[in-house]
């Protein structure tokens, strides 16, 4: 019985170290390895040619796992690197746009800052980020990404009960106290969390010029002389026509209709 | 628009005078209509004077394959002497058949015609009773001044008709990107000052008009059709009604001097209320490369620059739809955004140029390759809904092969070393990198955090619920020990008694009563202890010899003493505790 029972153990164990092997971990790795060899070589290049070769093949390479895996609540630190390889083609309008999600992810990180600034200033635009009062105050809003906001709720609320079901029994003031505070605090989290997903409108980034018109139809005159630049961050009020038309308000406040292929949702 | 109507009526009007000396008929006028579009107009002439015979007019309105049975008609159910006037087409199949008809003087005042009925094929139309007036002659009817200057009731003239109807084709239910005209035919003698104009349907609303009004005028006979047409297209789906299309208004026509001589009486003409329906595309089988083209369509891919290419030449390629649809609307395929484009072609940032001529729309599309590894340019895909059909149909166009070659770098012909110093100093064409570069990545920084999504939102009903459930648990823990301690010594002592002495159950409960006791009394802390660990002295030395004493009877099996005895001497003892 003994002999049976470590017979099941050891083929459990080569089953898994084998759908390890197999499984597709081992080819993301592979090809983020590549990628950021590509990239590499990119940067190493000696000729257009060969840097726009290598740049383009680790673009994608990283478009493909970003296909694959969807990490809108990840680290966003894939999206900063598609966002520099879109870079260095010069698609700087779908580098803006990804160094807007990687910081939607990472608020704090400097470097996709710095890279979104010279980004931006190659498309001739100016988007420097406010520091408010009101900033300062809810901190802990404008400071952590969805998914950190996600974390610290989760983490809060896992000490409150915690603490509470200790209270329960124990019935110690100061653990009530606790609890209540960290309860208050998940609380807080929570909120903000909801705020940002019903009541913050959804932003975009231009990628293509586009004219802004007063309706949904090109048929409608222009609401501006200009047409907007490629790289623009403008606000999605509504989506019309099947989604073939989105109502925007721009940094200017400037109100119309652009078509949906000239937009890109961050 | 309708202004325009004046500069022709004048001519109508001349027209109408060679025709014959008919009186003009200012008069009131209701009409029957029925489903096959057969119209009854009965009419008195609006200058009717007391005393003098009253004339009037019946026009029938009606299919040119039927025929009116003269004879037929009937005047208040009696039959009427009618003279055929004249037979106006006023469309391919609709024609106006006009008679007019005699009856006796009336006196002055406001008065009654009854309803008239005519054959009109196999089948008897009738038309809707009217009031006419009929005012006082006077002997004077020269006045020095004329008030207002009026058609002249002379015999010849033809009737005033004005008739308006809806021109919309037999299709109502549209798709978006569907078009559809639709607009009002005007048919009228003489000239109209129109006081009131209410042309929903041109108006369009809720549609896109496509282009401005157009204008057909035309005659028919003695009629003048004016035809004012709007294409539209269908927008957003939803049901649009428009009303009743009605125009009002006095006809008039040019005495000798050219001033206006109009008529007294308003006349109004109303076509029936339009719906249109506009439904979404049907879900089912929609292609993901579908943009909202609608219509019957072919689809052709070419390519306008040399097959032969360098990495990042512009290149353009032709992208011709042609067919029947609203094809100034037709959207360029996403191209973009199809398999074989990301990442190997840059696409322009600018919109591609369009061309339409004909039934055929070319769009310019500009892009650049990016890698000498493209061999062709992949297959476009174009998708478009055919609402005869109402079915959704998906074109490819052929792969195009080209061949893009890497940018070549220039021969290097032998230098001096002077040479090669000078040309190491010069700049580099390639710019230097201007962002930090990227990070290395591990598989988990390919997936969401744990914890970092919308599924940790479980952590509420979990926390609400396990909280709930151990208050719960508690207070039945404590309602349990609150029952427990309730209990007293007294209360196990009596239930003790219900049991026989030599059974097992007395002696237990005999045993925790007495312990309970001691307890009470504050002798012992608690019932969970041994006999042998209670004190020898007073009362707990009691219970101790006791229940040692029952003890062993009850395990040596010897009887020393009566089941009456014993439990004499138990209450004896119980009792003795109690004081």
């Amino acid at each position: 019985m003994k002999q049976v029972f470590i017979v099941l153990l050891v083929c459990l164990l080569v089953a898994s170290v084998a759908f390890y092997l197999v499984s597709p971990s081992g080819e993301s790795e592979k090809a983020l390895s590549e990628a950021y060899q590509a990239y590499r070589h990119g940067e190493e290049a000696n000729t257009v040619n060969e840097r726009t070769e290598f740049f383009n093949k680790a673009l994608s390479l990283y478009t493909d796992l970003e296909k694959r895996f969807h990490p809108k609540y990840g680290n966003g630190k894939l999206y900063y690197n598609i966002a520099n390889s879109y870079f260095q083609l010069g698609q700087y309008p779908m580098a803006v746009l990804y160094y807007y999600r990687t910081l939607d992810l990472m608020p704090k990180n400097e470097r996709a800052q710095r890279n979104l600034q010279i980004a931006l200033s190659k498309l001739k635009i100016s988007d420097k980020p406010k520091d408010t009062t009101f900033k300062k105050i809810f901190f802990f809003h404008y400071g952590f990404s969805l998914s950190e906001r996600f974390r610290i709720f989760f983490v809060f609320a896992v000490l409150g009960t915690l603490l509470g079901s200790l209270y329960i029994w124990l019935k110690l003031s100061w653990l009530k106290k606790c609890a209540i505070l960290f309860a208050l605090t998940a609380g807080v989290f929570l909120g903000s969390i909801a705020y940002s997903n019903y009541f913050i409108p959804v932003e975009g980034v231009i990628i293509k010029s586009t004219s802004l018109y007063r309706d949904a139809g090109q048929q409608y005159a222009k609401v501006l002389k200009e047409p907007i630049l490629s790289g623009t961050k403008v606000e999605v009020l509504d989506i019309l026509h099947e989604g073939h038309w989105l109502k925007i308000i721009t940094p200017d406040g400037a109100l119309g209709y652009i078509p949906q292929n000239s937009i890109k949702i961050i | 628009m309708v202004r325009s109507l004046f500069l022709i009526i004048f001519s109508m009007f001349m027209v109408y005078q060679s025709i014959g000396q008919i009186d003009a008929f200012i008069s009131y006028k209701l009409y029957a209509q029925n489903e096959e579009g057969v119209k009854i107009t009965a009419e008195i002439g609006a200058d009717s004077f007391e005393n003098t015979p009253l004339k009037g007019t019946i026009t029938v309105t009606h299919d040119k394959r039927l025929s009116v049975d003269p004879d037929s008609i009937l005047l208040d159910k009696k039959p009427i002497k009618v003279n055929f006037v004249k037979e106006v087409p006023l469309s391919a199949d609709t024609v106006i058949s006009i008679y007019e008809f005699s009856i006796p003087a009336m006196p002055k005042g406001l008065h009654l015609l009854p309803e008239t009925s005519v054959v009109v094929g196999v089948q008897r139309y009738v038309s809707v009773p009217s009031t006419f007036t009929v005012k006082e002659k006077k002997e004077t009817p020269q006045s020095s001044v004329p008030a207002t200057p009026q058609i002249s009731p002379q015999k010849g003239d033809a009737p005033v008709i004005l008739q308006l109807e809806n021109i919309v084709s037999e299709d109502t239910t549209l798709y978006p990107g569907q078009r559809i005209n639709v607009g009002y035919r005007y048919s009228y003698s003489y000239g109209f000052d129109l006081s009131k104009e209410e042309i929903p349907l041109l108006e369009g609303k809720g549609f896109r008009k496509i282009g401005g009004k157009e204008v057909k005028e035309n005659t028919k006979g003695a009629l003048a059709i004016l035809e004012v047409t709007q294409l539209l297209e269908a927008e957003v789906p939803g049901e649009y009604s428009f009303g009743p299309g009605i125009i009002e208004g006095r006809a008039y026509k040019r005495g000798a001097l050219g001033q206006k001589i109009q008529d007294q009486s308003i006349k109004q003409a109303e076509t029936p209320a339009v719906t249109l329906k506009v439904i979404p595309f049907p879900e089912e089988g929609k292609p993901a490369s579908f943009k909202g083209a609608v219509g019957n369509y072919d689809f052709n891919v070419s390519l306008s620059s040399p097959t032969q290419v360098n990495v990042g030449d512009k290149i353009t390629l032709l992208v011709k739809v042609t067919g029947t649809g609203a094809i100034d609307s037709v959207p360029i395929p996403d191209i973009c955004c199809q398999p074989g484009f990301s990442g190997f072609f840059r696409l322009s940032d600018l919109p591609p140029e369009e061309k339409i001529e004909n039934n055929t729309k070319t769009f310019y599309v500009e892009m650049r390759p990016l890698s000498a590894s493209i061999t062709e340019i992949p297959s476009i895909e174009f998708s478009f809904f055919n609402p005869q059909d109402k079915r959704y149909t998906t074109l490819k166009s052929q792969p195009i092969p080209i061949t893009v070659n890497p940018v070549k770098v220039k021969e290097q012909t032998p230098l001096f070393e002077e040479e090669i110093k000078e040309k190491q100093t010069e700049p580099e064409a390639l710019n230097a990198i201007e962002i930090e570069g990227n990070t290395i990545l591990t598989t988990e920084d390919l997936k969401n955090k744990l914890f970092g999504t919308w599924k940790v939102l479980w952590i509420i009903p979990f926390s609400i619920g396990i909280l709930l459930l151990q208050i719960q648990m508690k207070n039945y823990i404590l309602n349990y020990k609150q029952q427990i301690k309730t209990e007293t010594s007294t209360d196990i002592f009596n239930k003790a008694l219900e049991f026989s002495p030599q059974s097992p159950e007395f002696f237990n409960l005999i045993h925790r009563a007495f312990l309970l006791r001691l307890v009470e009394r504050g002798e012992i802390a608690s019932i969970d202890i041994a006999i042998d660990s209670l004190s020898e002295r007073g009362a707990s030395g009691k219970v101790r010899r006791f229940l040692t004493k029952i003890e062993s009877q009850r395990f040596s099996g010897k009887q020393e003493a009566t089941d009456k005895d014993l439990l004499a001497e138990t209450r004896e003892l119980f009792h003795e505790l109690d004081k």
